[in-house]
């Protein structure tokens, strides 16, 4: 049974995200980049995942959330009800 | 005469315009700065922390701080991104006061909490639907939760509310290349996250299916 089928995904991949969960800085964060595409353009299940993940992203960003009932109401009353210059009621 | 909170469409022009208002403290500029930038500024706050609840409060306290501090306001990258900026410096400030939670993937959230969920229900039966499947969201909303905040941060600016690269470096107050090798390491642990999911998701993007 490979990694896929398990539904581990690729196991470079894993040994990369043990890498990137190290770096506590952005300096430390150099090679990653250039790690990253290196394997992409190698590893056609990643390259497809990360295809994935764009259009799993895309289509979220594209669905406005519903706000809650009534949030733009308390909000503004909540806000401008301490906003200099003091409303007049 | 209106009192401010019964104003409910934008009352100024353009952004120029709503700006001045604040500057002179117009009685109504402030509820009109509300209306045109609530919804986007509440998906990001709620991405950030979590929680509907903390979302409002964040706007709350971001919406009082924008309109009080507006003279700080230099002009520079518009209204919007001076907002994002603080509603994410609000937001990232209530965490650090926050205890540590570990978000698990199979953790089950109290769906009423969640402003999609009543927009996924309600597409949950017409098959041709093209939104995401809810079982889809909330997996990609914990994972998201699951990041480190700064990596989160970067994602929620970048991938989901669709910054440029140059706008989400100004709004963390880092520079472009860190924003971008943060994103990389959140794309990558997204990715890892997502797997199983990634996998079917040729199904479950279709749009068709959903």
């Amino acid at each position: 049974m490979n990694a896929q089928e398990t539904g581990a995904g690729c196991t470079h991949l894993l040994a990369l995200l043990g890498a990137v969960m190290t770096i506590e800085s952005d300096e430390a964060d150099v090679g990653l980049p250039a790690a990253l595409l290196e394997h992409l353009a190698t590893c056609p299940e990643c390259r497809a995942s990360e295809g994935r993940l764009t259009a799993l992203l895309t289509r979220y960003q594209a669905e406005s959330p519903q706000l809650p009932d009534d949030l733009a109401d308390r909000l503004v009353a909540q806000v401008c009800g301490r906003f200099p210059p003091q409303d007049d009621r | 005469v209106y009192n401010p909170w019964e104003i409910g469409n934008p009352i100024y022009d353009s952004e120029s315009a709503l700006l001045d208002g604040l500057r002179r403290h117009d009685r109504h500029a402030c509820t009109d700065l509300l209306h045109r930038f609530m919804p986007r500024l509440y998906r990001l706050a709620f991405q950030i922390t979590g929680s509907a609840d903390e979302a409002e409060d964040v706007l709350q306290e971001s919406f009082i701080q924008a309109c009080r501090r507006i003279d700080c306001f230099a002009g520079r990258g518009g209204l919007g991104s001076w907002l994002y900026r603080i509603v994410l410096n609000t937001a990232l400030m209530r965490l650090r006061r926050r205890t540590p939670v570990t978000v698990s993937l199979t953790a089950v959230r109290d769906p009423d909490t969640l402003p999609w969920v009543a927009q996924g229900r309600d597409d949950a039966g017409d098959p041709g639907a093209r939104v995401l499947s809810y079982e889809l969201r909330e997996v990609l909303e914990q994972a998201i939760l699951a990041l480190p905040d700064s990596l989160r941060a970067a994602v929620v600016l970048r991938d989901v509310e669709g910054l440029s690269t140059g706008a989400a470096a100004k709004a963390l107050g880092i520079s472009e290349a860190a924003v971008k090798a943060r994103l990389h390491r959140a794309r990558l642990a997204l990715r890892a996250r997502l797997t199983p999911y990634l996998i079917e998701a040729p199904m479950l993007l279709s749009g068709d299916s959903v």
